[in-house]
């Protein structure tokens, strides 16, 4: 009986550094010295990682958008030479074996 | 050794998600190295806009275009071209997406990549433009039906 009523006297830690090391918003430390996770406290969202989420503008996104308005009045002459270029880029053939890009 | 492409195709890239990738951005080479083998392809509109990007003296994308094209073949993405048949159904149709009110007036070449990787019975489109991410899609895979076309769903990479 005495044990259970120490464990009920507690004190509430909150503190940045035990965020980081438990994950919950803080944990409860009974007097005996026992430590038990604050299940009361919603678990706080950790920012997603910069490095790993793909962000909504990138230098990809931007340019692209720029050249496509530009790339809507091209000619059909203009798309098969930057078509055929392309396949020697990624090829590194002389482009002969390729279909005519809208001919 | 180059690992041999799937035979099936998944994935269509759009322009902007291979600039990504030239950058070598490190949320790129985390959706290439999860979806490498997953049958990644380039459509023949998206192979012109990087080779105008790779010409643009000056331009901050111009190098990472480049490195795209000379990299694609080692990253396991498959460029692909139409028949001459198939560039004039991309036209009609990419028309008809826009007279519809699918996508913008004026923005072809966003139909052309549409019509291209369904032409190329590609289910998934993935890209970062604007214009595609809004357009309705049932109102597109009712369109692509219209046409006696596969459907295709657009994501933004971040999806994956």
């Amino acid at each position: 009986m005495k044990k259970r009523a120490n464990l009920l006297n507690v004190s509430i830690f909150n503190t940045k550094k035990t965020v980081a090391a438990s994950g919950f918003a803080g944990y409860i430390v009974a007097n005996n010295g026992v430590k038990f996770a604050d299940m009361t406290k919603p678990i706080q969202n950790q920012q997603p990682s910069s490095t790993t989420s793909y962000p909504e503008k990138t230098t990809g996104s931007e340019t692209a958008a720029r050249v496509r308005k530009e790339a809507n009045n091209w000619s059909e002459r203009t798309r098969s030479q930057l078509f055929d270029e392309g396949m020697q880029i990624i090829y590194g053939g002389n482009g002969s074996g390729t279909a005519k890009v809208r001919s | 050794m180059a690992e041999t492409a799937p035979a099936r195709l998944r994935f269509a890239l759009d322009t902007n998600v291979l600039i990504d990738l030239g950058e070598e951005l490190p949320f790129a080479q985390r959706f290439l190295a999860t979806h490498r083998n997953s049958g990644l392809a380039v459509s023949p509109t998206v192979v012109q806009e990087l080779v105008h990007i790779s010409q643009k003296k000056g331009n901050r994308a111009q190098p990472f275009a480049l490195a795209a094209l000379q990299n694609m073949r080692r990253w396991n993405i498959t460029p692909y071209d139409l028949r001459a048949v198939g560039h004039g159904i991309t036209d009609v149709s990419a028309q008809k997406l826009m007279r519809d009110g699918i996508l913008e007036d004026g923005e072809c070449n966003d139909g052309y990549i549409i019509i291209e990787t369904a032409l190329h019975c590609i289910p998934i489109l993935i890209s970062s433009d604007i214009h595609l991410l809004k357009i309705n899609p049932s109102r597109l895979v009712r369109a692509l039906n219209e046409f006696h076309l596969p459907p295709v769903t657009i994501y933004h990479p971040k999806s994956f």
